[in-house]
């Protein structure tokens, strides 16, 4: 049986009709057949509980994913930066440090991708703002341990070859040119996110609208 | 004079007082205006976020279960906290306690090291064996321990106070991963301490300023409980050495200070005050910069809980 649902003027209990969303703001309406009062039909409450929670549990969620997979594609670029690479150009070996380089710069595109799409709200400098911040705070701490530690696990030594922090700072910077250059790969899978989207919803109206009309 | 065409006008008639969120972004309403509109003259107030429109005149509820269901929910969200506060309590304990452990095992082994290579060169096997000949089990459990038990072996007091301890600190001065150790232990622990006070700032909106303390105040005493009932357990394999003869963990004793993890702890009650302090501010940052508005509008509790109202900042 439904809730009761009485009408604020004239009494009348409203629960057997049906609630339509008004073409205005989209409420659910219901109008009182005595005295034509319209009244809006309330949300379970229950519902909106635990909407409210899904709505922050997901929100939370997404916040810990992003920060999650953009610091794991950061510290994944910057091993790579400090080990591979560094090993590539002290032995001075062009076809491994192109292959590196490759990779490096596929994972940069990845990592630019994925900010486009998961921070939209953000303009391009600003989202490479974000990941050259994430490299300058990482390199910050490597120098103070290296000097710390008198570049004894780092061998930060001219003498063997570049010192793999100023790899690592240049390899970042190189990075915001891919940034760069997947601007337009990130504008075409937005659109196309948009667009599956809305179809999606699309869908969705569809069949409540065929459920409401009882076909 | 108005014309035909002039779009019908909302009328404010006051402003939501208590807590209400937006049934479509979560966002809280306290503050918004309420509209009397033109077409029902239907009292609506319009979220500032998402522009969804929500009708105030609602009837009617259903009875008490959305209540008890938020009292379960409460529940469950504070059990889930005073959880978290715990494992932060027996963690932070753990991981100082630990630390201090590996330090003297770190030294002891240092210790160990260096009387096994005087023990041997000088070959003292021969004198404790000449030295004590009504105790061979006391002398062969120690001479075995020399060799095989690492932090735990018979070191002589003797050999420790007539150099012993002076070429230990020259060899833990040269030594890499010792420094590693001790710069690893004084920069993370303070860290992971930061990083569980921002954790905590946004699990517990209700708490304000220096009342988030009490945090810090609760995980220390948890933490500092349980490593002193560890510390007192702890007294490593049985021993029946000749006289003359210690530990080596006891000798490491006197480098390594035996409050180190009482600092180390201390360490990271500061890395927790400093991050229950300005954790919200840390999480607001971040969620501004790595959220969409929508979605960050969600939590809007961030914001509230210092008396802030989150506001899109629009480019």
């Amino acid at each position: 049986m439904p809730a009761s649902h009485v009408c604020p003027d004239c009494g009348t209990d409203l629960a057997r009709l049906h609630a339509l969303p008004d073409p205005h703001y989209g409420l659910r309406l219901v109008r009182c057949p005595r005295c034509e009062r319209v009244c809006v039909r309330a949300r379970d409450p229950l519902k909106v509980l635990w909407r409210s929670l899904r709505v922050r549990a997901a929100a939370a969620l997404l916040m810990l994913g992003h920060g999650v997979v953009l610091l794991g594609m950061a510290i994944g670029f910057a091993a790579v930066a400090i080990d591979p690479l560094t090993r590539a150009f002290r032995r001075n070996n062009t076809r491994e440090q192109m292959e590196i380089v490759i990779a490096m710069a596929i994972l940069a595109g990845i990592a630019s991708f994925w900010l486009g799409l998961a921070a939209p709200h953000r303009r391009l400098f600003e989202r490479a703002g974000v990941w050259i911040s994430v490299h300058a705070i990482g390199l910050a701490c490597a120098f103070v341990f290296a000097q710390l530690l008198h570049a004894a696990d780092l061998d930060t030594s001219p003498r063997v070859g570049p010192n793999p922090l100023v790899v690592w700072a240049g390899a970042a910077a190189g990075s915001l040119a891919v940034i760069m250059l997947t601007e337009p790969l990130v504008m075409l899978g937005r659109a196309a996110w948009r667009v599956g989207a809305s179809g999606i919803f699309r869908l969705r109206r569809r069949r409540a609208k065929i459920l409401r009309s009882g076909v | 004079m108005t014309s035909d065409n002039t779009p019908p006008v909302e009328q404010r008639t006051g402003e939501i007082q208590g807590d209400r969120l937006c049934l479509r972004c979560g966002f809280n309403l306290h503050g918004q205006s309420i509209l009397r509109e033109p077409h029902y003259n239907l009292l609506i107030v319009r979220c500032p976020e998402c522009a969804s429109v929500t009708g105030l005149q609602e009837y009617p509820t259903l009875g008490r279960w959305a209540r008890r269901w938020a009292f379960v929910f409460a529940g469950v969200y504070a059990l889930f906290v005073f959880a978290a506060l715990l494992v932060a309590g027996l963690t932070s304990g753990a991981a100082t306690l630990a630390t201090a452990e590996e330090f003297e095992r770190e030294v002891a082994s240092h210790v160990a090291a260096e009387h096994r290579s005087w023990f041997q060169s000088t070959d003292q096997a021969t004198v404790l064996r000449n030295s004590y000949p009504n105790q061979q089990a006391a002398v062969t459990q120690t001479i075995g321990s020399v060799n095989n038990w690492g932090s735990w072996a018979a070191v002589n007091e003797q050999w420790w106070r007539d150099g012993g301890k002076q070429s230990v600190r020259e060899a833990l001065n040269r030594s890499t991963p010792a420094r590693m150790a001790i710069l690893l232990a004084f920069t993370l622990i303070p860290l992971g301490g930061a990083l569980m006070g921002v954790a905590f700032a946004s699990l517990l909106p209700g708490l304000r300023g220096y009342r988030l303390l009490v945090v810090p105040l609760l995980v220390g005493l948890l933490a500092a409980a349980m490593s002193a009932a560890i510390r007192m357990a702890n007294m490593g394999p049985p021993a029946n050495f000749v006289e003359g003869y210690v530990r080596a963990v006891s000798l490491a004793r006197e480098i390594v200070p035996q409050a180190s993890w009482m600092v180390l702890l201390g360490l990271l009650l500061v890395g927790l005050s400093v991050g229950v302090l300005i954790g919200r501010s840390i999480v607001r940052f971040l969620v501004r910069l790595l959220l969409p508005p929508r979605t960050a509008a969600a939590l809007g509790y961030l914001w509230e809980a210092d008396g802030k109202t989150y506001r899109h900042r629009r480019a």
